[in-house]
């Protein structure tokens, strides 16, 4: 009898679990973040400049470009790397052997024909390109999950045509036969006497699929397609000049080699060592299966026994227990208590305040905003945070323009049968940019989307000249210039149905050639343009398709198509007057909590919202802006009050904020980012900046997902309070903007329905108490995540 | 119909029925990726798909492949998509090609040599080998070979071979070691493991009794009773070809269909992607089932003789 445990398996199951082991135990052998970038070492008269060569300044295996420690990279590295191995392991062999299982037995049948010809057909699909089809499908910066879900759709069929011949060789075997005459039925029969036979087979199969799946994940990494989807940065902005730098940020061996890949010739470490770091495991699984071959051939043990009722039960009740326990495992689990705390009732006094008629819409600038900013810096000096504002106040003041209306809008038909429209419900004005004060009266002419590029022209065949031009459709580039181009006189855009009639936000910015511009609800183009017997929707609708169409397969529009514009003889005024630009002061109010551990300190997180709203207008009615965005400030100063009662808690300090100048274009918090360079909270030292931006009603909880990882993060944190985030509707930008610019990470926390804002009905009513409650717990969630954790 | 003509038509419908699919998946897989930022729902993305697959299909009746919107290799020029295939199509075929035909080569001779031979040592030399060889990826066999070649120059000034671009001339040497490397173990290993079992057969004993030639023995017996694993082997070869290729044809700059798929892709160009990736399916499939064909032949043929 020749030995059952031979070398290959024995030498194979060291270097698999040697690599598990590692993985386990990175943080044991390495007091190195894998992530932890060197870019500049001094040494005595010399200042180096990484890569490291391995061995030198306490890189044993030398480091990357950006002087990540490749060892670190390496055992780090090997939890994703092997989850990722493993993961797809388990999904491809759960539906590789139900599918393969099934054809086997029923072999002939339609379902067996089915089957094997979708076996057959992804059988024949180049591994990694089809791979990387479904690694972008599922988007590459959710990470780990995008990979396991591609990786187990590309290679399912292996194990299906492993079960498949298997059990068709079984079921002809005479055992079978007997276990039915004794009176199993089919099911026991596969039960009992068929699955544990698959057994061997399978363990030697997935050991060889390791393998695979490991090898398809280095050639992916080497084509730069990595976890987290990686980031192309031009490394002159490291001052090195020259080519591009690739930033990845997750610890991945793929990653370590997409990144080594260009140093073959200066520093082939890179490469080599997540290369033979892939090559040892594959090798491992590779000597694993041919071991656990011989084995089952020399030593056939009846691994039937295994498989019982009773070991799948304890499995699923670890496995159920696990996935219960695992939000509240950890230190973040211990946070929800604390995020818990929010104190939504005392929130919402905060927006009954803020939202009050007194406060006249807190227009910046305005008596009414100067006194809800001090009403914040009042809340903020009762929580005990520090003055972060000039002078120690916690007024950060700075100068800016404003423009108002000097008189209500004005649009009516005239002519034959006159009609005069109503403002805010009907219509409403645009000002800033090229849009600003004017009167004009002409023909309503519909343009569609307004474009008039080289190659295609909305204009053609109308004459827009010395009239009014109505604009409904998918545009490009600016379309108010094109308007002024074709010699308008003003220009009426028909308002997003999703949206309605809003009154708009105004910039005090102007240009040079500038018209009425106004938006009517589609009720009211539709009458401007009622004569040609075509509605607004029907023609938005038509030119959405041509444009979503020449999109998707360009190659299939072979010419412009025609416009469909029209003149009318329908003849409109339109009028919009604006006072003269006025130059005023106005503030943002700035706390800190600094915090306890003096490295991390010096770091931060900064959480807040504009305070401001769009005022009031001519006609004294006034824009409470409750949840646009009273609601911000509102959760902000809850937060704080719950952070400054932990604040032992807090590694990293907090800063709180709010803005002014929102609705005028992010200018408060622009002018925060741009003051804070010289401060020690500038845009290297921020963390996270968190945007609370109405976040106080309408649809359900969401965050938007311009830094994924931060968006990522959010998500968990929801998950540990029991809420589900989504993401908010895209109306142009926030606050958050302002940092996102600086490539700070920064996420706003809103709702996935924008409510009635922009409107007189934004008032406190509207605003949900229980919604303010789970923005603040979020955010507290998250920050005490971020900030506390040590 | 015969059932020849049967078993002919099933494979051409599979064959279309393989380029259909992967036609409709990459359109479903990229219409995602490009909606992801808009977080489209599902419902969306299949109508899109489907609506993309429509206009693929009929566009492909109507005798055209459309254009294609990959720039870097072409010159920055749109071209048809018949063009971009043509250029890309046979200089990636070339590679794989001379890859696995030198695998098959190399693979046979290693395996029946190991077989066959009483020294044990060169067996577990053998052996081991493919078995290296298998564990090897190609990104690291390639960056090896780079890396040797620049020694070369470095140290002896010898130069071995041109290390990156495209050429059909030493340019191919490689490209082709690196494709070929994986299926040589595979075909080494598959023909080993057959010709072993074939030596320990009855018919194999009666023939050396009969006093034949070792050479004998294992040329006209053992390696023709083996072909049928063999052949599969070498199917199996030509799948891990294709699937390097895009590793191989990136790093060498050899501007092959994997070299044009991977930038459809990242672009999010569904037609394009689904067009390369068809024809490198329709080729995978059809040359399986030629091999396939041919092995059914074998075995009809032994089973023929036999009875």
């Amino acid at each position: 009898m020749r030995r059952a445990l031979t070398w290959q398996l024995i030498l194979g199951m060291v270097i698999v679990g040697g690599w598990i082991a590692l993985g386990v135990a990175a943080p044991l052998l390495t007091s190195v973040d894998p992530l932890k970038s060197t870019t500049l070492i001094i040494d005595g008269p010399r200042s180096v400049l990484a890569p490291y060569d391995p061995g030198t300044y306490g890189y044993p295996l030398g480091s990357d470009r950006n002087g990540r420690d490749l060892w670190a990279g390496v055992i780090y590295g090997a939890r994703a790397t092997l989850t990722i191995a493993f993961v797809v392991l388990a999904v491809r062999l759960m539906v590789g052997t139900t599918l393969g299982a099934l054809a086997g037995w029923f072999a002939g049948s339609s379902l067996d024909r089915a089957v094997s010809a979708l076996m057959d057909a992804f059988g024949a699909f180049p591994t990694v390109l089809f791979a990387m089809l479904w690694i972008f499908a599922f988007d590459i910066r959710s990470g780990i999950s995008a990979f396991a879900a591609a990786l187990a759709i590309t290679g399912w069929w292996g194990f299906g045509r492993a079960t498949r011949s298997a059990v068709v060789a079984l079921r002809g075997r005479p055992f079978l036969e007997a276990a039915r005459a004794v009176g199993l039925s089919e099911l026991a029969v596969f039960a009992r006497h068929v699955v544990p036979n698959l057994l061997p087979m399978l363990a030697v199969a997935a050991a060889l699929e390791a393998s695979a799946i490991l090898l398809v994940l280095g050639e992916l990494g080497f084509l730069g397609i990595v976890v987290g989807g990686g980031q192309n940065v031009s490394s002159d902005v490291t001052g090195r000049g020259g080519g591009n730098e690739f930033i990845f940020a997750t610890t991945e061996w793929g990653a370590i080699l997409a990144q080594g890949k260009f140093e073959i010739y200066r520093a082939a470490w890179i490469v080599l060592v997540p290369a033979a770091a892939f090559a040892s495991a594959i090798l491992g699984f590779n000597l694993m299966g041919y071991g656990l071959r011989t084995f089952f051939e020399r030593a056939p043990v009846a691994l039937g026994k295994l498989l019982s009722l009773r070991t799948a039960m304890a499995v699923l009740a670890i496995f159920i227990a696990f996935r219960l326990a695992s939000p509240y495992l950890g230190p973040a689990g211990g946070y929800v208590a604390v995020a818990r705390e929010f104190d939504a009732t005392r929130a919402r006094a905060h927006v009954d305040w803020l939202a009050d008629p007194a406060r006249a819409g807190r227009y910046t600038g305005s008596a009414g905003y100067n006194e809800a900013a001090r009403y914040v810096a009042d809340q903020f000096k009762s929580i005990g945070l520090e003055p972060l504002g000039s002078d120690g106040t916690y007024f950060q003041s700075w100068g800016t323009n404003i423009v108002k209306l000097s008189s209500m809008p004005v649009l009516e038909r005239v002519g034959a049968d006159p009609k005069r429209y109503q403002p805010r419900v009907d219509f409403t004005e645009r000002v800033g940019g090229r849009a600003a004060s004017g009167t004009a009266e002409g023909n309503v002419v519909y343009v569609g989307g307004g474009i008039r590029t080289q190659e295609y022209s909305d204009y053609q065949g109308t004459h827009a000249e010395g009239n009014i031009v109505l604009i409904a459709g998918p545009t490009q580039g600016d379309p108010i210039d094109a308007a002024i181009r074709s010699g308008a006189k003003a220009v009426i855009f028909v308002a997003p149905p999703e949206l309605g009639v809003i009154r708009y936000s105004y910039s005090a910015f102007f240009e040079r050639d500038t018209l009425p511009v106004i938006s009517v609800s589609e009720a009211v183009a539709d009458e401007l343009i009622a004569e040609s017997g075509k509605r607004i929707a029907d023609l938005r609708r038509t030119l959405e398709e041509r444009r979503r169409r020449s999109e998707q397969r360009p190659s299939l529009v072979r010419s412009a198509p025609e416009p469909l514009s029209f003149d009318t003889s329908t003849r409109v005024r339109v009028q919009v007057a604006l006072a003269p630009v006025e130059p005023v002061r106005t503030m943002n109010v700035v706390g800190l909590l600094p915090g306890s551990d003096p490295e991390r300190a010096k770091k931060f997180v900064i959480i807040g919202g504009h305070l401001d709203g769009i005022g009031t207008d001519p006609d004294g009615t006034i824009f409470p802006a409750a949840n646009d965005n009273a609601s911000g400030p509102a959760v902000t100063i809850e937060i704080a009050r719950v952070l400054a009662a932990k604040r032992a808690m807090l590694k990293n300090s907090v800063i709180f904020v709010a803005f002014a100048g929102e609705e005028e274009g992010l200018i408060g918090s622009e002018a925060f980012v741009s003051a804070s360079v010289s401060t020690p909270y500038r845009p290297d030292n921020v963390v996270a900046f968190i945007n609370v931006d109405m976040g106080g009603c309408c649809g359900g909880l969401a965050a938007s997902d311009e830094s994924f990882a931060l968006h990522q993060r959010f998500k968990a944190a929801a998950e540990r309070l029991g809420y589900d985030l989504e993401y908010p509707s895209r109306i142009g930008g926030s606050d958050h903007f302002a940092f996102l610019r600086r490539r700070v990470p920064a996420v706003m926390i809103s709702g996935t329905e924008l409510g009635p804002f922009h409107t007189f009905g934004d008032t406190p009513a509207t605003v949900d108490p229980a919604r303010l409650r789970a923005s603040g717990e979020l955010v507290l969630q998250s920050v005490l995540e971020m900030a506390a954790t040590e | 119909m015969s059932r020849a003509a049967v078993t002919v038509l099933t494979r051409v419908l599979l064959v279309i029925f393989t380029f259909v699919l992967i036609v409709v998946l990459a359109q479903i897989a990229l219409v995602a990726a490009r909606t992801r930022f808009d977080h489209a729902p599902i419902g969306d993305v299949l109508l899109q798909a489907w609506e993309g697959t429509q206009d693929y299909f009929a566009s492909l009746l109507q005798g055209s492949l459309g254009e294609a919107t990959s720039t870097s290799i072409l010159g920055g020029r749109r071209r048809s998509m018949g063009e971009v295939l043509l250029d890309a199509y046979p200089k990636s075929m070339l590679l794989v090609g001379l890859a696995v035909a030198l695998a098959t080569v190399l693979g046979v001779t290693v395996g029946v040599v190991a077989a066959a031979t009483r020294s044990s040592r060169l067996r577990a030399v053998l052996v081991g080998s493919t078995m290296a060889a298998i564990s090897l990826p190609s990104f690291l066999l390639a960056v090896l070979l780079i890396l040797l070649s620049a020694e070369m120059v470095r140290r002896y000034n010898v130069r071995l071979w041109p290390s990156f671009g495209f050429g059909l001339d030493d340019h191919l040497i490689l490209p082709t070691l690196v494709l070929a490397a994986r299926p040589f173990a595979q075909i080494a290993n598959f023909t080993f493991v057959a010709i072993d079992e074939e030596l320990g057969a009855d018919y194999v004993r009666t023939a050396r009794s009969k006093g034949l030639l070792e050479r004998v023995v294992i040329g006209r017996h053992a390696l023709r009773n083996a072909l049928v694993p063999i052949l599969g082997a070498i199917a199996a070869a030509l799948s891990i070809g294709l699937s390097t290729l895009p590793v191989v044809e990136v790093f060498f700059s050899w501007p092959g269909v994997g070299f044009s798929l991977l930038q459809a892709i990242q672009r999010f160009d569904a037609a394009t992607a689904g067009t390369l990736l068809g024809a490198l399916v329709v080729t995978i499939a059809i040359v399986r089932f030629a091999l396939d064909a041919a092995a059914a032949r074998l075995v009809h043929a032994s089973t023929g003789a036999s009875s």
